[in-house]
């Protein structure tokens, strides 16, 4: 009995929980993160909100409603609930951001990683080619890798990680270089720790902060991306309910029915807004050294 | 005569610059012996812990020896150098820098451990950890603390625990008090006197505190610019210092006195000479009051003038005593 109370009584407070307990106090980046989550529980219970169906289903008969109590949102051109539409398109735009997003950080960590830790030629070599990737803007990447693969959803979601990777390796790299040369990296390998360890134990836990809020930061930039592609038509095809394909579909009736094209803006801008929110308090909360 | 523990033979340390190579470390012979202290003076970037971590092999030799055991931990050939690694540990300067921020005190000190017996059962670990921390003088509540949740000594204190996870014979320790408080200081210092006297723990004191290096130290080596240019025991170098530089630096020490407020000090004059490409000769020669002719052209080697009193200076060398 006596043994299980002591070791209750030094109970560890996990990093995450003190984490939370910091960036809980940062108003403005709860709001985002609250703003987040409804998005992402709309776009998740999308398919018991509305029926895909009623998503591209067009019927003539029902154009242009206005907002109200039978369809919040008003229909469109082809009398289709914006509602509905605007719901479903979170479901594209923030899976693929978010997707981008997951597979650019894992394959750019790898790569900065390698290149950071080991520096001299490897690193050499990676970031050249970095450089020549990074030579074509992120979005023109983009542009050019759809154009070469064609639109679809994969193959956004391919265009949209290549184009992440660059940004990604550089940062993690410039993080663990810094890192790298910590005394307790030295420490570390002072009592026998083989590389990988000291990446894994050492170095990421360490280059992780930074890393998570570049990583909310572009997610905004992402899904602005997507959105744009789609607009331009190189991104998600109608009648697929995207928002940039929402936006470009209504753009020319936007003269007489505005709230066509403000609906799905205001979800692009509320979603761009709350993970910039949220990448701004995690940067604030993710320094261990601030006070609790 | 205790029975030597580990000894460096002519040890050389080269770093590459665009000037020219860098004599961080240039022919250092030293012994020490099982049990005792090494205390290794200088002033900063003459070599001491580039001395330290090339000792530990942390830094890759440019040439020499290192005998751990009678066994050259430097040859890659070596059989059992990974095993005797192991009785090599170190405890670093700056506790703030030293730890990993991302673990708790108890992930700190189990990581040697871990990483070199990964089988031992997790509770054998615990079992460890608590009872280094024990040994440390830290409170069990610590155990799932973060660092910086930490004081300096405290922080320390983690410091020498990780050094002695693995139950090492010979620990570096690279300037370990010259972060902390002076009150402080004192704790750290008697914790590793204490642990000496009980583990027969062999020390190798690397810091540019006189003061320090005489209440730890049974033998002191005075280094300059890469170079060991005075080795004795520590009563016979403060009561009999015989090289110039020494004895410039035992000057140097403040003594709380009234009487000595007015005393001349020598003072060294000039500037550290390049530590690039050195001329061969003494390297103290061009802020030596007593250099001549002599101390240029060749390498002066330490010779020993009386039991156990290594000096290299053309002062001393033969019958010569004038000084």
């Amino acid at each position: 009995m006596k043994e299980k109370a002591s070791k209750n009584k030094y109970k560890k407070r996990s990093q995450i929980y003190s984490v939370w307990l910091r960036f809980r106090r940062n108003k403005m980046a709860v709001a985002g993160l609250i703003l987040l989550c409804i998005l992402l529980i709309l776009a998740v219970c999308a398919p018991f909100i509305a029926d895909y169906e009623q998503v591209i289903k067009q019927d003539l008969t029902q154009r242009f409603i206005k907002p109200g109590a039978e369809h919040w949102f008003g229909t469109d051109a082809y009398g289709r609930d914006m509602f509905a539409r605007v719901v479903w398109g979170a479901r594209y735009s923030l899976s693929i951001g978010i997707g981008a997003i997951l597979i650019s950080l894992t394959i750019g960590s790898v790569i900065g990683s390698i290149a950071g830790f080991y520096g001299g030629k490897i690193d050499s070599v990676i970031m050249r080619i970095i450089d020549v990737i990074m030579a074509i803007p992120g979005t023109l990447m983009a542009i050019t890798i759809v154009a070469a693969l064609g639109a679809g959803t994969t193959k956004l979601l391919i265009a949209m990680s290549i184009s992440q990777i660059p940004t990604f390796s550089r940062v993690v790299r410039s993080i663990i270089m810094g890192i790298r040369e910590e005394e307790y990296v030295e420490a570390a390998r002072s009592y026998g720790s083989r590389d990988r360890r000291l990446i894994m134990k050492q170095i990421w836990p360490n280059s992780l902060g930074p890393l998570i809020v570049q990583a909310s930061l572009s997610m905004a930039q992402a899904v602005l991306t997507i959105s744009s592609l789609s607009f331009i038509g190189l991104g998600i095809p109608a009648p697929t309910p995207e928002w940039g394909t929402i936006l470009s579909e209504n753009k020319t009736n936007m003269r007489l029915y505005p709230y066509l094209c403000t609906i799905p803006g205001i979800a692009i801008l509320l979603s761009v807004i709350a993970m910039n929110l949220i990448g701004d308090g995690l940067r604030d909360a993710l320094d261990p050294k601030l006070k609790n | 005569m205790r029975e030597i523990l580990i000894e460096a033979k002519s040890l050389k340390k080269y770093f590459q610059t665009a000037r020219g190579n860098l004599h961080a470390v240039d022919d250092v012979d030293l012994t020490i012996a099982k049990g005792s202290t090494l205390g290794v003076v200088g002033e900063s970037g003459c070599g001491k812990s580039t001395l330290g971590r090339t000792i530990l092999n942390l830094i890759p030799a440019t040439s020499g020896e290192v005998l751990f055991h009678g066994k050259n931990i430097l040859d890659p050939k070596e059989p059992e150098r990974q095993q005797m690694r192991k009785k090599m540990q170190m405890i670093f300067q700056d506790p703030y820098a030293s730890l990993n921020p991302r673990m708790s005190v108890s992930e700190i000190i189990a990581d040697p451990i871990l990483v070199n017996e990964p089988k031992i059962p997790r509770s054998e670990v615990n079992e460890r950890v608590e009872k280094l921390m024990a040994t440390v003088g830290l409170a069990k509540r610590m155990i799932n603390a973060y660092p910086h949740e930490l004081d300096g000594g405290r922080r320390q204190r983690i410091g020498v625990a990780r050094a002695l996870a693995l139950n090492p014979e010979f620990i570096v320790c690279d300037e370990p008090v010259s972060a902390l408080d002076v009150s402080i200081q004192a704790q750290i210092l008697n914790l590793l006197m204490d642990l000496q006297e009980e583990h027969g723990y062999t020390y190798m004191f690397i810091t540019h505190d006189l003061s320090v290096v005489k209440h730890i130290s049974n033998e002191i080596a005075v280094m300059y610019l890469g170079q060991c240019v005075e080795r004795a025991p520590s009563d016979e170098l403060f009561e009999h210092p015989l090289h110039p530089y020494t004895k410039a630096l035992l000057d140097a020490i403040p003594v709380a006195s009234l009487k000595n407020r007015n005393k001349d000090r020598t003072i060294i004059e000039g500037e550290v000479t390049s530590p690039i490409d050195p001329k061969p000769g003494c390297r103290f020669a061009a802020r030596c009051p007593y250099a001549s002719g002599r101390c240029a052209g060749e390498a002066i080697p330490l010779k020993e003038v009386a039991p156990g009193h290594h000096v290299a200076c053309v002062l001393h060398e033969g019958t010569e005593k004038e000084l």
